[in-house]
């Protein structure tokens, strides 16, 4: 069963999204994936959160 | 027939139409021989029946399908779906609808459980999500989220109970330690105050001792001074009697200086020894005179001579008595002198021993300043985010609180010299290092991880065994000091 998402929540999510690929773009290839993750593990250490709990917030 | 399934019933029902068909062209085609027509009527209708039969096998395909489907569900799995509807017919709408409620059914029940399970594993935040049901699904998500709340109240309560019983455990375990220690010290100091008691009421016994024997001496320095007195008295008088002694011999030489003349006198007479007799009679005269004078001064003489010796006797008995006087006083002096050198050890004992006492009474403080910061760690646990004030009290760091300041500066005065002094401030700094780590561990979910419980637990046991050191320290630190000043 799919579910209708809330505009604000994609909206948040697609923000975050952008700074992710911004910081990829921004490493270059090799450290794309590490400089990515760390913007979202910094948001959860900053939070206290773990990802499922995060989603689940938005 | 009743157990014939439903496409069966239906062709047997088309077949005996046309079999009818069949019997009533015959009969008509014996009755007024070959036609045509007649003919392809029956060729007509036996083809009919023939796409009749492949049409309902078709159309009744799905519910074959929805059969099968419903046995699945019968069976408690709802993973399933009719797929290929090709007709939006009854059947087709009971497909899609069949479909339908195995999406809402799956749903539920799917989420339910995950969420359930989440809950048990102390994810609290996962709840199940009721939007997108409708009716009586989505209600019973929502009362199902009721639940879980409930649930993980419960859940919270459990593991806040579980963490506070270990941390109690732990806790009062040390604080008896803790306490015993403070005790033992409270026991030194009391023994120590005893002793300084006892040398106070002994000295004080010397003291009044003392007191009287200065008495004493006062009295025999007074009986001393008098006896000097009537020494004096003796010499005064005896200077007296000499002068009587000088006017006496003054007498006696006028005696002589007489006795001299009359000597010459009797000579003269005696040679005008015409007159015989007459004159020589007053010579006899005044020699008589002569000897009467110096009769008594003779007499005055011997009477000086007696006072003289009395005097001498009093005289000689007052410097007696001072001599035993003196040596009296001499003892009581030497004595005095004991007791006064022993005032002075007694003196320095209690000195020594009210230092030894107030020393430990400063470390026994600085012990209890050390258990009140750890009890409010204790506190900060205990009491979660109701009340900030104990996390707030135990976030200083090892040189702000009270232990931190009495090091940095009476600490350093009394005991800085020690070894044990330099070796506490390790400890110490562990101590406020574990607090402050388990104060960062208290916001990381304990209430429903357990491994954060383990790890605020061993925090608290690391806390511990570096309190228990600072507490050894502070006491070899007192001990250290008193050897140091033996």
């Amino acid at each position: 069963m799919r579910r209708k998402p809330e505009a604000q929540a994609v909206a948040t999510l697609s923000e975050l999204y952008r700074t992710m690929l911004e910081a990829e773009r921004r490493a270059g290839p090799k450290a794309a994936m590490d400089a990515s993750t760390k913007i979202l593990d910094d948001l959860l250490t900053e939070k206290g959160m773990s990802y499922d709990e995060l989603v689940l917030a938005i | 027939m009743t157990n014939w399934s439903l496409q069966s019933r239906l062709f047997a029902l088309l077949w005996s139409l046309s079999a009818l068909t069949l019997v009533g062209v015959l009969y008509a085609l014996w009755q007024s021989g070959t036609d045509w027509i007649l003919a392809t009527i029956l060729v007509l209708a036996v083809g009919l029946t023939l796409f009749a039969q492949n049409r309902i096998r078709a159309w009744l395909e799905p519910i074959a399908r929805l059969n099968r489907l419903t046995s699945e569900v019968v069976a408690g799995r709802f993973e399933n779906r009719i797929t290929d509807i090709r007709h939006e017919d009854e059947i087709g709408r009971l497909c899609w609808n069949v479909n339908d409620m195995l999406d809402q059914l799956e749903a539920f029940f799917r989420d339910e459980t995950t969420a359930f399970r989440e809950h048990l594993s102390g994810h609290f935040y996962r709840k199940a999500f009721p939007n997108g049901l409708h009716g009586g699904f989505r209600k019973g998500l929502e009362s199902h989220n009721q639940l879980l709340d409930n649930i993980a109240e419960v859940q919270r309560e459990k593991m806040r109970n579980l963490l506070i019983t270990r941390i109690q455990q732990l806790n009062s375990s040390n604080l008896l330690t803790n306490l015993a220690s403070n005790q033992d010290d409270l026991m030194k100091v009391n023994t120590e105050m005893q002793a300084v008691l006892e040398l106070a009421t002994a000295t004080a016994a010397d003291a009044e001792d003392s007191q009287n024997t200065v008495s004493q001496v006062v009295v025999y320095l007074n009986d001393i001074s008098q006896r000097i007195q009537y020494v004096a008295n003796g010499v005064a008088e005896l200077n007296d009697r000499s002068q009587e002694i000088t006017k006496a011999v003054q007498l006696i030489t006028a005696i002589a200086n007489q006795t001299d003349l009359l000597a010459l006198n009797a000579a003269i007479e005696a040679a005008r020894a015409g007159e015989a007799g007459r004159g020589f009679a007053v010579v006899a005269d005044e020699v008589r005179t002569l000897s009467e004078n110096t009769k008594s001064a003779s007499e005055s003489i011997g009477q000086i001579m007696g006072s003289f010796a009395t005097a001498t006797r009093g005289m000689q008995e007052d410097s007696d008595a001072m001599r035993e006087m003196a040596s009296t006083s001499s003892e009581v002096i030497g004595d005095m002198e004991g007791r006064f050198a022993h005032f002075a050890d007694s003196a320095r004992e209690t000195r020594q021993r009210a230092t030894r006492a107030r020393d430990m009474g400063f470390g026994s403080l600085v012990k209890v300043d050390h258990v009140i910061y750890k009890q409010r760690a204790y506190m900060a646990i205990h009491v979660g985010d109701e009340d900030g004030s104990y996390r707030e009290a135990v976030k200083v760091d090892h040189h702000n609180c009270r232990l931190g300041k009495w090091y940095e500066s009476t600490g350093r005065e009394s005991f800085g010299a020690t070894r044990s002094y330099q070796a506490l401030e390790r400890p110490h700094a562990q101590v406020h290092t574990q607090v402050h780590q388990m104060l960062d561990q208290l916001d990381q979910g304990w209430e429903s991880d357990l491994e954060v419980q383990e790890a605020i637990l061993e925090s608290m046991r690391q806390t511990e065994a570096a309190s228990l050191q600072v507490m050894e320290m502070v006491d070899r630190m007192v001990v250290e000091k008193q050897e140091n000043e033996g």
